[in-house]
C-alpha cells in the first residue's frame, strides 16, 4: 500500500511539473528557414523550376564533358569559380564570385543564385510561412546579377553599350522570359543562350548577292543583345561559301570567307572579331564563278577544326543560316 | 513517509529538468587583420620612390643608336657608357625607336640593347613592357635577352618575366624569358626549357633550350635539370636562395592585393595567382601572413597559392591548420593543407573529416587522397560505406581510397561506378577518377577486354554531346565496368 501511494505520489510531482513546464515555457519561436545542402531540396515544392533547370546548360557546368576537357577536368581550378560558385547573395552583387568545395555536381544550382547569407532564399515574393522563408529580391532580375559570372567575358558590358538597356531590355527578358509570357507563371529556369541553336539563330541575319562578278556577303547581329558570339572565347562563328551543285551530285567542299570570334589571350596573332549588337559586317568574294552559289553562316563551341585547312563545318560545326545566291 | 515524499518530489523535479547537456558557446568569430593593406604600408616605406627623370633630348638620344648601329668592336661600348650617363630620361626615346615599325631592324635592336645598358630599374621595367605579346616575337626575343645582362639584383623584372613565361607563345622568346629569370636566381623556367630542349620540332629551338638549360644547371652546380627544380623548391640546405629586395617584396604584396575582391575580373586574379606562386620559397612567408587578411578573396586566393606550391609551402602549414576555424576558408585550407602536407596535417584533415560542416569534410576528405598517407584508408572506407552521408562527401572519400590505395581499393571502385549513373553524384569526377585509376594501377584489376570497352565508350574527340547523350555513354562504361567486375569475382 505504502509502495502506492510513494508511486502515485510520484506521478502526480511528474504530471504537475510537466504541467508547470507547459504552462510558463515560453512559447515556441518561429522555426529558422531550412537549412539548405543541395538543390534537390527545392525539387520538392518546385518541381516545374527544377526540372528546367535540371536541362540547363547550369545544371551541366560542372558535369559537361566540354568543360571538363576545355579545363583540363578542372585542374585549371580558376574554372570552379563560376562553374560551381558559392552563393552569389554571399560575395555580393558585382563582385565576383568564390568557388565551392562541395555539391560541384550541381554546378550553379538553386543555392548558388537564390541563398541568402542569413538563411531563407531571394525569390519574387515574400512568404514568411513557406519552408524557404523567400524574401522578394528585385536584384534577381538584374544584369549585373548574371554579371557577376557572364561579365567575366564583358558580356554584360557590352549589353550596356547597346541600345537594350535604353528599351528595358535586359539578360532575363531573352534568356528567362515569362513562361507562356505570364508574369503570374514566373522565369523559365532553362536559361537558353549558347547551347539553344534556336537562339542562337535568332541572333544574327545573313545576306547575301552578287555585286558585280563578286559575292556580297553581310551578316547583322539583330538579336544578341551584346557581341555575337559572346561570352567564352572557345565559341566561334564563321561564313562559308561554295558553288550550289546540282541535286544529287557530290557537294563542293565549303570555302572559308570569315571567323566571329574573340581570341584567348596567348593567341597573339588572332584579331577579336566579335560582332557587336546591332552591327553589321560585310564581307566580298571577288570573281566566285558565275554559277548558283550557297553562303552559310555556322556556329562552334569549341574553335578548333580537325583539320584546319580542311574545315568540315558539316560535321563540326551547326548550320545557323544558309542563302543561295542565283547565277 | 515526509521523507518519501520529499525524494519521489526531488526526483519528479528532476524528471521534470531538461536533460540535455548545455551546449558549449559558439567558437569566437575568427579576427582578422588589414595584413596586406598594412604590409604595403610597411615595404613602400622601405623603398624610397625615385624621382621622375628628366627626358633626353631625341635627337641625342637617336644619335646614340645611329653610332651603336655602325659601331665596329672597338667603338661598341662608347654609346653604351654614353647612354649610362644621361640616365632613365633616354627610356623613352629608346622605347620609342625600338617600337617604331618604319626603322631598320638594326637601329630597333641597338635600342634595346641601349636600354639594356642604362642598368636601371627603370630600364628593366621598360625591358619587361617590351616583351609585352602585343610586339613583335623578335623584339620581345631581344628584350628577354638584354635582361639577362642586366644586374641580377634588379629582381623587380622577376614578376613581368613570369607572366611572360605564362603566355609566350614564341619558343625562342620563351627560351631568353626563362634565361632572364634564371640569372634572378628563379628556376621556375627551367621546367618549360627542359621539355623544349627535347620536344621542340624545330631543331634550332632544341639546341638553343638545350645549351640554355646546361649553363644554367652548371652554373647552379646540379646535377640536373629536375635536382635543381628539386633543390630551388625543396628549400634544399646549402642551395643558395635569392634574397628578393624591398622592391621585389613591395610587388609581391601589391600582387596579393590584387586577389582581392576589388578585383572583379578573374584574369588579374588569375595571373597574380600564377606568379605569386613561382616567385620563390620566400613568398610562403607573405602568402601565410595573407591567410588573416579581412578580405576574404585574399585570403582564399592566398591559400590556393600554396596548395599550388606543394610541399615548398611547408611553413605555412600552422597558419593553415588555424584557417581550419575560419568558416570561409576552412574547405580551402583542408585542400591546401592535404597538397602541402607535413607534420600533424593527416590528423587535422582527419578530425575536419570526422566533424564538421559539410563542405569542410568534403574538402577534408578530397585533402587526404592528395596528402598520400595511406593510414585514413579505414575511415575513407567506412565514410562512403555510410549511405547517411551525403553523396558528395562519399564520393570524395572513395575517390581518395583510389588514389591512396590503388592496387587494393576495397569496393571504392563500386561504389564509383555506381556515382556514374548516379544523377546525385558528380558523375564526371566519378568518371575522371576511374579513368584515372584504369589508366595505371587499376588496369591489372580488370580484364583487357572490359579495358578495351571501358576505353571505346569514352568521349569522342572533338564531339559535343548533348547531356542525354553523356548519361547514356556513362551509363555505358558503367555496364561494362560493373560486368567486367563481375568476371573478376567469378
Amino acid at each position: 500500500m505504502r509502495l502506492v501511494r510513494a508511486v502515485l505520489g510520484l506521478l502526480v510531482v511528474v504530471l504537475g511539473g510537466w504541467l508547470a513546464t507547459m504552462v510558463f515555457q515560453k512559447p515556441t519561436e518561429a522555426q529558422p528557414p531550412r537549412e539548405f545542402t543541395s538543390s534537390r531540396q527545392c525539387m520538392e515544392c518546385h518541381a516545374e523550376v527544377y526540372a528546367e533547370w535540371e536541362t540547363s546548360w547550369h545544371a551541366q557546368s560542372w558535369i559537361d564533358p566540354d568543360v571538363r576537357a576545355l579545363s583540363n577536368d578542372f585542374a585549371n581550378t580558376d574554372c570552379i569559380d563560376c562553374h560551381a560558385p558559392r552563393p552569389i547573395f554571399e560575395s555580393g552583387i558585382g563582385k565576383r564570385v568564390l568557388p565551392r568545395a562541395a555539391r560541384r555536381s550541381e554546378g550553379v544550382d538553386c543555392i548558388a543564385c537564390h541563398l541568402l547569407p542569413e538563411g531563407g532564399v531571394a525569390g519574387t515574393l515574400d512568404a514568411a510561412s513557406a519552408a524557404c522563408r523567400p524574401v522578394a529580391m528585385r536584384d534577381l532580375a538584374k544584369p549585373e546579377f548574371c554579371g557577376v559570372c557572364h561579365n567575366q567575358h564583358k558580356t554584360v558590358d557590352q549589353w550596356r553599350e547597346s541600345k537594350y538597356p535604353d528599351q528595358g531590355i535586359s539578360c532575363v527578358d531573352c534568356h528567362m522570359p515569362l513562361r507562356d509570357g505570364d508574369p503570374n507563371r514566373g522565369r523559365d529556369h532553362r536559361c537558353l543562350g549558347g547551347h539553344d541553336i534556336e537562339l542562337v539563330k535568332s541572333a544574327v541575319e545573313l545576306r547575301a548577292r552578287r555585286d558585280g562578278t563578286a559575292l556580297s556577303v553581310e551578316v547583322e547581329n539583330v538579336g544578341a543583345g551584346h557581341s555575337f558570339p559572346t561570352d567564352e572565347r572557345s565559341r566561334a562563328s564563321d561564313v562559308f561559301w561554295r558553288p550550289k551543285v546540282a541535286p544529287g551530285a557530290q557537294p563542293e567542299a565549303w570555302r572559308h570567307l570569315y571567323r566571329f570570334r574573340s581570341p584567348y589571350r596567348h593567341e597573339v596573332d588572332i584579331e577579336d572579331t566579335w560582332l557587336p549588337a546591332h552591327a553589321t559586317w560585310s564581307g566580298r568574294v571577288e570573281d566566285p564563278g558565275s554559277g548558283p552559289l550557297e553562303v552559310a553562316i555556322f556556329y562552334k563551341l569549341s574553335p578548333y577544326w580537325t583539320d584546319p585547312n580542311a574545315p568540315d563545318p558539316d560535321n563540326e560545326a551547326r548550320l545557323l543560316h544558309l542563302v543561295e545566291v542565283a547565277p | 513517509m515526509r521523507r518519501r515524499v520529499l525524494v519521489a518530489l526531488f526526483f519528479g523535479l528532476a524528471a521534470c529538468g531538461n536533460s540535455e547537456r548545455v551546449p558549449p558557446p559558439p567558437a569566437p568569430a575568427p579576427v582578422h587583420s588589414p595584413a596586406v593593406a598594412q604590409a604595403i604600408a610597411e615595404w613602400t616605406a622601405r623603398v624610397p620612390e625615385e624621382p621622375a627623370p628628366e627626358e633626353a633630348d631625341p635627337e641625342l638620344v637617336d644619335g646614340l643608336v645611329q653610332f651603336l648601329v655602325g659601331a665596329d668592336a672597338r667603338s661598341h661600348d662608347l654609346p653604351l657608357e654614353e647612354i649610362r650617363g644621361v640616365g632613365d630620361g633616354a627610356l623613352p626615346a629608346l622605347v620609342h625607336t625600338a617600337l617604331d615599325h618604319e626603322r631598320p631592324v638594326e637601329q630597333r635592336t641597338a635600342a634595346i640593347e641601349l636600354i639594356a645598358a642604362i642598368g636601371t630599374r627603370a630600364a628593366g621595367l621598360q625591358l619587361v613592357e617590351l616583351c609585352a605579346s602585343t610586339n613583335p616575337s623578335w623584339i620581345r626575343a631581344h628584350a628577354a635577352w638584354r635582361l639577362s645582362e642586366l644586374d641580377p639584383a634588379i629582381d623587380v623584372v622577376v614578376p613581368g618575366l613570369l607572366l611572360r613565361l605564362r603566355s609566350e607563345i614564341d619558343h625562342e622568346a620563351a627560351i631568353y624569358v626563362a634565361a632572364a629569370l634564371a640569372s634572378r636566381r628563379n628556376f621556375a623556367g627551367v621546367e618549360m626549357l627542359s621539355r623544349l630542349a627535347s620536344e621542340d620540332p624545330d631543331e634550332g629551338a632544341r639546341t638553343r633550350a638545350a645549351g640554355q638549360l646546361a649553363a644554367i644547371v652548371e652554373q647552379e652546380g646540379a646535377a640536373d635539370a629536375r635536382a635543381l627544380i628539386d633543390q630551388w623548391d625543396a628549400r634544399a640546405p646549402g642551395f643558395r636562395h635569392g634574397e628578393p629586395s624591398d622592391a621585389l617584396r613591395l610587388l609581391a604584396w601589391q600582387w596579393i592585393q590584387t586577389l582581392s575582391g576589388d578585383t572583379f575580373q578573374l584574369r588579374p586574379v588569375d595571373d597574380a595567382r600564377f606568379l605569386l606562386m613561382r616567385l620563390g620559397p620566400w613568398i610562403v612567408e607573405p602568402l601565410a601572413s595573407a591567410l588573416d587578411d579581412v578580405d576574404p578573396y585574399v585570403r582564399l586566393h592566398s591559400a590556393q597559392c600554396l596548395e599550388r606550391m606543394g610541399a615548398v609551402a611547408r611553413p605555412a602549414v600552422p597558419a593553415l591548420t588555424k584557417a581550419l576555424d575560419d568558416p570561409r576558408l576552412a574547405p580551402q585550407a583542408a585542400m591546401s593543407l592535404g597538397a602541402i602536407g607535413g607534420p600533424g596535417v593527416r590528423d587535422s584533415l582527419s578530425r575536419a573529416v570526422a566533424k564538421g560542416p559539410n563542405e569542410l569534410r568534403v574538402a577534408a576528405a578530397r585533402g587526404l587522397g592528395v596528402l598520400g598517407d595511406d593510414a585514413v584508408v579505414t575511415q575513407l572506407t567506412q565514410l562512403y560505406e555510410d549511405d547517411a552521408e551525403p553523396i558528395d562527401l562519399r564520393q570524395a572519400a572513395a575517390e581518395s581510397v583510389l588514389e591512396l590505395r590503388p592496387g587494393d581499393v576495397g569496393s571504392a571502385q563500386e561504389f564509383l561506378t555506381a556515382c556514374l549513373i548516379d544523377p546525385a553524384a558528380d558523375v564526371g569526377g566519378a568518371e575522371r577518377a576511374l579513368d584515372a585509376w584504369l589508366g595505371a594501377d587499376g588496369a591489372p584489376i580488370v580484364d583487357a577486354e572490359t579495358l578495351d570497352a571501358w576505353k571505346a565508350a569514352a568521349k569522342s574527340e572533338g564531339a559535343i554531346p548533348t547531356p542525354a547523350e553523356s548519361r547514356a555513354r556513362r551509363a555505358t562504361r558503367a555496364d561494362v565496368l560493373r560486368s567486367g567486375l563481375a568476371r573478376r569475382g567469378n
